[in-house]
């Protein structure tokens, strides 16, 4: 019977992919890194088994591979490629950084060079790729940004204008090796901002974009560069995973598309300001005109918080930009959730409810005082 | 180890216990102890700790590259020892 094999397996992704390949009955093979556990959304800890080839694994439950895809072959042996030749028919490459501020080296290795590390397994056991990249390989466009279309952007020092970070050069350069690779079968899809579940709000990790929403409604970053007719691509987590799940199912009409996992519609930062005068406990922040901000008037602590996190994220707060979405619902019949205040409302009372945003913690003023 | 880089020792042990959702005593807190995956720490509680240090020492912004390398309570001794001049 046929394998997938998901790199990235205990990640926020590749976690909920594996869980739901496993639920539909599919052999999967989780890549893991540093983390061991495969813990799902739901809080409930895969029963995983080492790999091994001649053994059986019992239904429900998934083997694990500990691999490096910063390193050639995975830092896999030989003995263990072989055995997954053969076997290993769709490969889902979920492991990158999404961190907006890494070193370049780390983008290099983990992100590119960790791509092309995939794109030679996958040659050499003969399997199809599905590459998840993101929705923001689309860099500092605006406007509509399509689905199915190899952005073109110059090599280069000019071609690193194009992006609002290292992060987003560095998945549109694997999105391109995936595309150049000879022979390769292959599925692109690319998220927007993970989000919580469109059903409960609930999210297992909530760090990037969370970081950046807790430091404004907590009131340590009041003032930000930006426009209330900025959009967000938001992306809930069971959507995102539905979709790369499907990816990897999909038959030959999937080859050589690429879809985006982004729910219909963005949401504006004019019904972010609105959803978050809602609630009493938030504070809510002013967005300013570019031209108009400088760090430099901040108050000391803000400022830090600023250099630290809050520049990270500007140019999410400066851009309108509408992510199509028609791929996944005439490749794999799924519907994107809605995104309007209604599930940012959810997303907000789930982080409350589990004591993210606004729970009775010291303050750092506090902390600093009986330290 | 000096009078001087015992407290300093202490103090950081004390802001990282402080700040930590469970509140634990700062005593028992040993260097192995990560602060994500054992003190329950999210992202900005790190950058709380990260100012908080930088305030109480008297040190200067530190870059993005030197944090990301700090995992548990040992790696923010070490750090702050190494920032604020060795054992002086």
């Amino acid at each position: 019977m046929s394998v997938v094999l998901v790199t990235g397996g205990a990640g926020l992704v590749g976690a909920e992919t594996v869980a739901r390949l496993c639920e539909a009955g599919h052999e999967v093979i989780a890549c893991t890194h540093r983390r061991a556990h495969i813990v799902t959304e739901r809080g409930r800890h895969l029963a995983t088994r080492k790999w091994a080839e001649g053994t059986t694994v019992e239904p429900g439950a998934v083997w694990t591979l500990t691999a490096d895809v910063r390193r050639e072959g995975l830092d896999l042996t030989p003995e263990v490629i072989d055995s997954l030749a053969g076997r290993v028919d769709t490969i889902v490459h979920c492991a990158a950084t999404v961190d907006f501020d890494a070193p370049t080296e780390v983008y290099d290795e983990l992100n590119v060079g960790g791509t092309a590390n995939i794109i030679w397994l996958a040659s050499r056991l003969g399997a199809r790729l599905v590459q998840v990249s993101t929705a923001y390989v689309c860099g500092t466009r605006g406007g509509e940004i399509p689905e199915s279309v190899a952005l073109a952007v110059p090599e280069g020092p000019e071609g690193a204008t194009r992006f609002q970070n290292g992060y987003e050069q560095s998945k549109y350069r694997a999105e391109a090796l995936v595309r150049a690779a000879d022979g390769l079968r292959w599925t692109i899809v690319r998220p927007g901002i993970v989000t919580g579940s469109s059903t409960t709000g609930y999210l297992r990790d909530r760090s990037n974009f969370y970081t950046v929403v807790k430091l404004i409604v907590e009131g340590r970053l009041r003032r930000l560069p930006g426009r209330y007719d900025a959009t967000l691509g938001l992306a809930p987590i069971d959507h995102v995973a539905d979709v790369v799940t499907a990816a990897a199912l999909a038959g030959p009409e999937a080859d050589g598309r690429t879809v985006h996992a982004v729910g219909a519609r963005s949401l504006t930062l004019r019904q972010v300001s609105d959803v978050l005068a809602e609630y009493p406990c938030f504070e809510v922040p002013r967005f300013i005109p570019a031209s108009a901000f400088d760090a430099a008037t901040l108050p000391a602590r803000e400022r830090t918080y600023f250099d630290r996190i809050g520049r990270l994220y500007v140019p999410y707060f400066s851009r309108r930009r509408e992510f199509t979405v028609d791929g996944v619902s005439e490749l794999f019949g799924l519907e994107p959730p809605p995104i309007d205040a209604d599930y940012l409302r959810l997303l907000l009372d789930d982080s409350l409810d589990v004591g993210f945003l606004c729970a009775r913690q010291r303050t750092l003023d506090e902390a600093l005082s009986e330290s | 180890m000096t009078v001087s880089t015992t407290h300093r020792d202490d103090r950081i042990r004390r802001l990282v216990a402080a700040l930590a959702p469970s509140q634990p005593d700062p005593a028992a807190l040993s260097d192995e102890a990560r602060l994500v995956d054992d003190l329950e720490y999210d992202s900005v509680m790190l950058v709380d700790l990260t100012v908080g240090l930088e305030e109480a020492f008297g040190l200067p912004q530190q870059p993005a590259e030197e944090l990301s390398t700090v995992r548990t309570v040992g790696d923010v001794v070490a750090l702050i020892e190494r920032m604020s001049g060795g054992g002086a």
